[in-house]
């Protein structure tokens, strides 16, 4: 048989359908505004982020150092307190030494990774000029640390073997130069070469950074082009589980000595925001809930008020406190439990109408507002909008317990 | 007839602040079973009060309350609405039925609290005492398509509930013309006679009150006259 408690706030959510279902329509629109606006913002991070994991390698050693190297009078002197004064500082040749035997040793553990010369390039066409960095890769195995092959949307990165002076440009530094495939660029180094360069590729990866100010020679054609034969100041690594990539480069960090940055390190700003975005939507959509809740509380506080009488009579029948309170809270959580299932139907129709929308500023048209729709977001919302209906309606149920039934009693009379 | 409800030296001290107003004075009585009394008094005179200490309503602020010759003062606000369920069947001025419930339903609400019995036999009890009250053909309406002295037999019977030992009613018939109020008196007297159940009333009406076996007379907290009717 249905409790006492239960038949009781069934009986007053029935009989106040418009407000009951108010208070249900609140509690569904925060629940339905948390499932699809937070799934938009991780649609949109987990898309972002796949995007930097795939195009960029996982790991790139570069020849720094995180602390800068001790001088020869400090070596020499251990322990002594020296102050050293208008030395020279030791001038290495900046480059990663040794680069091939850390490649190969990587190759060995079944890790792919990928020799790049890093440098600057001013590129200029018919007046037009952008000072881009430029990348000299080995053409072969440049495929198995980025996807830079599949970014490709004309030309190929093969003809890097085969045409000595060619380079391969993102579509959006295309367009800023007016140039396309088999057109020539002027470049100018920071080592004082210039030369042409032709177009023999040009890729896009949707990231804007990349696309306007990355480009690819060989890594033959770059060293000349620097003047730094044989140098090598990155090694890009791909590895079979992205997950490693944090205490994979701090173990070659420590064994080889020159700075690994894992992806998370090289785009912590990009993270940072998507830290500070999570932040805004979830405080706004919990707001929401929390709103609903203000709503839910209002309602069973004036029912507490107006059933003051009813609540009297029972205490002198025999409930007892928790009888009492047990009946507004029973209030709250149907309201919260009904208010959550509708909210799971209008969160799921608004996430997919939130998918049929073009993703803004997207390079690929077809492309959509990506929604995850993960059943834990749903869970998690519901699980908020319960605690908050629970609580809207223990707040004003306590108050009712607390009641006196003696004064409405005698007041009464 | 045995003495079933006693009380010893019980005072109801009301404080606030500075102000103190003794609403139950020193009482004290004794109630046997299956005796209808009647506790009259000008206003004031603290004779709701002092139902509402027999009811496990209020707590005295000195002296005690024996039930069925238990002590009462120590019991916790679990107990003594425990005893209230079990026990105790309360008549106000004002009817006080849930009115989002029907008449049946509201004579099972003590019922259901007490949980001792099935769903049927609760509904078939309910309609027995509403036929017992007389409006069993009423019983599935709701309160408030009721007239005024049919809403105070329902209340009778939901007093009845749980067949309790005691009906303590507050101006029962205050609220109802001369022939409801003769009618509904009528059936607390029932009860005393038939039943064997303890009745005290508390009434203004001396008409009424004239009707009972026992009469206590309060003024200013104290009960000045123990046996009325009796000596009359």
């Amino acid at each position: 048989m249905i409790p006492l408690s239960l038949l009781i706030s069934w009986s007053h959510l029935i009989v106040r359908k418009r407000q009951t279902l108010a208070s249900v329509l609140g509690v569904a629109m925060g629940v339905g505004f948390f499932i699809s606006v937070s799934g938009m913002m991780k649609g949109f991070h987990d898309f972002f982020r796949t995007q930097i994991i795939e195009s960029n390698a996982h790991i790139v050693i570069s020849d720094e150092v995180r602390h800068p190297p001790r001088q020869p009078a400090e070596l020499t002197y251990q322990n002594a307190a020296i102050q050293v004064k208008r030395a020279f500082p030791q001038e290495p040749v900046r480059g990663i030494l040794g680069a091939s035997t850390i490649i190969d040793s990587l190759h060995q553990q079944g890790i792919a990774a990928a020799p790049v010369l890093r440098g600057q390039v001013l590129l200029r066409r018919s007046g037009r000029d952008a000072a881009v960095s430029m990348l000299g890769i080995d053409p072969d195995i440049e495929g198995t640390v980025t996807t830079l092959p599949e970014d490709l949307i004309a030309g190929s990165l093969n003809a890097l073997n085969s045409v000595p002076d060619g380079i391969i440009i993102g579509n959006l530094l295309a367009e800023k130069l007016g140039a396309s495939l088999g057109d020539s660029l002027i470049a100018a180094t920071p080592a004082g070469i210039i030369t042409n360069l032709k177009i023999v590729g040009v890729f896009r990866t949707g990231l804007n950074q990349l696309d306007e100010g990355q480009t690819y020679v060989h890594l033959v054609k770059q060293q000349s082009l620097q003047n730094r034969p044989r140098v090598i100041n990155e090694i890009r690594i791909r590895l079979p589980d992205v997950a490693q990539s944090i205490p994979v480069a701090s173990s070659l960090e420590t064994r080889w000595g020159y700075k690994a940055a894992p992806w998370e390190e090289t785009n912590s700003r990009v993270l940072a925001v998507f830290q500070i975005q999570n932040l805004i939507i979830y405080s706004t959509v919990s707001a929401i809930l929390i709103v609903a809740g203000f709503g839910i509380f209002n309602i069973i506080s004036t029912v507490v008020l107006e059933k003051s009488r009813d609540i009297a009579i029972l205490r002198s029948i025999g409930l007892n406190s928790s009888n009492i309170s047990n009946i507004f809270v029973i209030e709250g959580t149907v309201v919260g439990f009904l208010g959550s299932l509708m909210g799971w139907i209008i969160g799921y129709g608004l996430s997919w109408g939130i998918e049929q929308i073009p993703a803004p500023g997207a390079s690929d048209p077809t492309q959509t507002l990506i929604v995850d729709g993960s059943l834990d977001r749903y869970l998690l919302a519901g699980a908020l909008a319960v605690i908050t209906s629970i609580l809207a309606g223990w707040l004003p149920a306590r108050k009712a317990a607390r009641l006196n039934p003696l004064l409405i009693v005698r007041g009464a009379t | 007839m045995s003495i079933v409800l006693e009380t010893i030296n019980l005072s109801r001290i009301l404080q606030e602040g500075d102000l103190k107003v003794t609403l139950v004075d020193n009482i004290n009585l004794q109630l046997a079973s299956g005796e209808f009394t009647a506790i009259t008094g000008p206003s004031g005179s603290g004779k709701s009060s002092l139902l509402y200490l027999l009811g496990l309503l209020d707590s005295p602020t000195q002296g005690d309350l024996l039930i069925n010759g238990q002590s009462t003062t120590q019991l916790s606000e679990e107990e003594r609405a425990w005893i209230r369920l079990n026990s105790f069947g309360f008549v106000f001025q004002f009817h006080f039925l849930l009115a989002e419930l029907t008449v049946l339903e509201n004579v099972m609400v003590p019922m259901r609290q007490l949980g001792k019995l099935t769903r049927q036999v609760m509904g078939k009890r309910a309609l027995e005492l509403l036929a017992a009250v007389g409006i069993a053909d009423q019983s599935y309406k709701r309160p408030a398509q009721l007239s005024g002295g049919q809403r105070q037999r329902v209340a009778i019977a939901r007093a009845l509930a749980n067949d309790p030992q005691f009906i303590f009613a507050d101006e029962p018939t205050g609220a109802l013309d001369t022939k409801n109020a003769n009618a509904v008196f009528d059936l607390l007297a029932g009860l005393a006679r038939d039943q064997g159940k303890t009745v005290a009333v508390v009434t203004h009406d001396e008409n009424l009150a004239s009707k009972t076996w026992r009469r206590l007379r309060m003024e200013d907290g104290r009960l000045i006259d123990n046996n009325l009717n009796k000596a009359a």
